[in-house]
């Protein structure tokens, strides 16, 4: 199997590539990169802010694209080549073709892979406009998926055969490569996507089959958060995780990642990923070098049949001191779950609330936890 | 020390992009394996041309696949704007003419007047547009021949499976009829008519969604390219009929209630492409076949032929002929010719 240790994978998130200037910046920042490394990275695109969920309103209502198309074309003209005009002018064309609304969940998965081919054109002339060398990869070419249209999951093997030729031969030659994130297709070439967040669980596949040195999930957040900012205004950055850590948070809903996003990394190979900004965030590897700041991590939840499932992250959670000190510290709170379970060998503890407790229990259980219980939990 | 030999690609729709990135990406595989490095002086595509005497490099190809459509002139220094194939060849003669050009049945143009330009100047052809052989079979091996020059065109019918390959290859064979699913397109509508119960136009808008069927699919639909391809086949056997003469029914005539009245008898409706060798006749047909055979198993937008002769039965399923299949089966001819043209 290949490796390129000295790779990085950068994904770049659809809420910092807004407009021209957004994907210039980006550029520059990727360029850095390409300086300082042995091996230039391998840049996996989202779509441009809004862009999916504008496609999907106009796969679900009709209407026009006149949006989609103004805000490409302005930001090609502000990366200021004629040629990038005219490709994305060719591409438009041919979504506009497509007959919309629909429900047919094959075509509305051919449209939503246009969000991200517009943005993966806009960022690759970005760069060469930095003289970074690079080309294009078609993900839908590489990509290989099951036939879930909607949440497609890849098929690491099919991929692996696919990719692992032509993204190590551009590498090896000093260019830098962009592919689409959240687009794949089936055997016999139907697109598909990977759900919403899908972008992180292409570049995480790409890293685990490649052997990459490690993950760059880029966004426009300092990093995974210890609660959702929207209930907890005192929420931190989590400067350090596992892995099984971080895939129990994606499981449990916590915002911005994927919860196919680790897969990848517990089944084929573990690289480190780092979520945040340009310059660091949350570091999520295999095991830490030393006990981070409390057991208790973060607190996210996920709802399901009118019930929210609100979790405490953290490895060791599973201890019995620990486990009692926290039924103490919720005893004392006030708050009155549900129910509660935990599953062994993995690091949550969920307490079952009403869907209109969210908001309190997070609150609460932040607080009580994570803030007051400190050093002991 | 490997071996040069020199690529002109005429063409550069999404087939000649296709192999241009084949090419960039495979050349240190080819050089290890075939002691051969492939050289692309000149592409041309219908607004000028892009051509560069040492070769492109890799990373040249990538950038000419991703300029946008009828825009290779405008690359940097290579461009020339307005120029013709005898305006490349002027620059630079190749050993090896790659024809990509778009099919056409009228006349077979520019593709003739290409391949015939390329034989007049002792260049070696390989070509993936059928038009050229669909209408002047004769005339291009006759000239090819009488220059000794080397002409492949696998990469016309069912590229993504070697047929043409197999074809050349039964001799001995004494064969019966062919007769096969020839159209992915067509076969892809008929396959949704089928699963879905849905009708010709519907289920003709999610091809044309799905980019499998085009804006305009009348040679789809009407036969023309599985003619083609016939006619092709024809030719290789060494039993021609002529293009213009074959039966060809429309698919658009399909209803729902025929096929479910197909379905009900445990049959399917297949789009299927014939040619018997002793009525010497070809025909693109309609026909209902039982679901549990070959051609009646075969949905999507797969190919499959059926080659009865004196011998035995072969039977070959595989996809037609997408860009990285075509561009494939044309990479394979360019290796084949210049091994067979040592100097």
């Amino acid at each position: 199997m290949t490796t390129l240790n000295g790779c990085t994978v950068v994904k770049l998130g659809g809420s910092i590539l807004k407009d021209g200037p957004s994907y210039l910046h980006a550029a520059a920042e990727i360029r850095k990169i390409t300086e300082q490394a042995p091996i230039p990275p391998i840049v996996v695109v989202s779509a441009m802010k809004g862009v999916t969920d504008e496609l999907l309103r106009v796969c679900e209502r009709g209407g026009t694209l006149d949006a989609i198309e103004h805000k490409h074309l302005e930001a090609a003209r502000y990366i200021g080549d004629a040629k990038l005009e005219r490709l994305l002018i060719e591409h438009i064309a041919r979504l506009k073709s497509i007959p919309m609304p629909t429900r047919d969940p094959i075509v509305r998965d051919a449209v939503l892979s246009f969000g991200e081919l517009l943005s993966k054109l806009l960022l690759t002339e970005a760069l060469r406009a930095m003289d970074v060398r690079v080309t294009s990869i078609d993900a839908r070419e590489v990509i290989k998926t099951d036939c879930v249209h909607g949440g497609a999951s890849i098929d690491y093997r099919a991929t692996y055969v696919r990719l692992a030729g032509v993204a190590s031969k551009l590498v090896i030659e000093g260019i830098t490569p962009t592919i689409e994130g959240f687009v794949g297709s089936t055997r016999y070439g139907a697109v598909t996507t990977l759900g919403r967040g899908g972008s992180d669980y292409t570049a995480t596949t790409i890293a685990a089959l490649l052997g990459a040195g490690r993950v760059h999930l880029v966004t426009d957040v300092p990093g995974i958060m210890s609660a959702d900012p929207k209930y907890v205004s005192s929420a931190r950055i989590v400067r350090e995780m596992q892995l099984d850590e971080a895939a129990e948070a994606a499981f449990y809903g916590c915002k911005g990642l994927h919860p196919r996003t680790f897969h990848p990394l517990r089944v084929i190979r573990k690289v480190k990923v780092v979520v945040g900004g340009w310059r660091g965030g949350t570091e999520i590897s295999e095991g830490s070098m030393f006990r981070a700041r409390g057991g208790i991590k973060l607190v996210t939840f996920r709802a399901r049949s009118g019930l929210a499932h609100v979790a405490l992250i953290g490895g060791g959670v599973a201890e019995c001191g620990l486990m009692a000190k926290i039924l103490d510290l919720i005893d004392a709170s006030g708050l009155h779950p549900r129910g509660f379970y935990m599953v062994e060998g993995r690091p949550s503890m969920v307490f079952l609330f009403g869907e209109d407790e969210v908001p309190a229990a997070i609150h609460v259980l932040h607080k009580v936890v994570l803030e007051v219980g400190g050093d002991n939990v | 020390m490997a071996r040069i030999v020199s690529v002109v690609i005429a063409g550069f729709g999404s087939v000649g992009r296709s192999l241009a990135r084949l090419i960039a990406l495979k050349s240190s595989r080819i050089e290890e394996r075939y002691g051969l490095r492939i050289c692309v002086i000149g592409i041309l595509d219908s607004k000028g041309a892009a051509v560069n005497t040492s070769g492109f490099s890799p990373y040249d190809l990538l950038r000419l696949s991703e300029t946008p459509r009828s825009a290779v002139s405008s690359y940097s220094p290579c461009g020339m704007p307005g120029a013709s194939l005898s305006d490349v060849y002027e620059r630079a003669t190749p050993d090896i003419h790659v024809e990509v050009t778009p099919s056409d049945y009228q006349n077979g143009e520019p593709g003739v007047s290409h391949i015939l330009y390329a034989i007049n100047n002792r260049v070696n052809v390989v070509s993936a547009s059928k038009g050229p052989f669909t209408l002047r079979y004769k005339e291009i091996i006759e000239a090819a021949s009488r220059r000794g020059v080397a002409l492949k065109f696998k990469a016309t019918v069912m590229a993504g499976t070697p047929l043409i390959d197999v074809l050349s290859g039964l001799k001995g064979y004494e064969i019966y009829y062919v007769e096969g699913i020839l159209n992915a397109t067509t076969n892809f509508i008929l396959s949704e008519m089928q699963e879905r119960l849905t009708s010709y136009e519907d289920a003709l808008k999610r091809a044309q969604a799905l980019g499998i069927a085009e804006t305009d699919p009348t040679m789809d639909v009407k036969g023309l390219d599985a003619a083609a391809k016939l006619t092709i086949i024809s030719n290789v056997i060494g039993c021609p009929v002529e293009f213009h003469q074959i039966e060809r029914d429309d698919v658009s005539r399909i209803t729902v209630s025929d096929i479910y009245s197909a379905l009900r008898a445990g049959r399917a409706i297949k789009y299927i492409a014939r040619l018997d060798l002793e009525d010497r006749r070809g025909s693109v047909k309609l026909r209902e076949v039982p679901r549990s055979s070959v051609l009646g198993s075969t949905n999507g937008t797969l190919n499959a032929v059926r080659i009865v002769s004196d011998v035995n039965e072969i039977v070959m399923v595989g996809s037609g002929g997408g860009g990285m299949e075509t561009a494939h089966a044309l990479l394979d001819d360019i290796i084949t010719v210049a091994g067979e043209n040592r100097p």
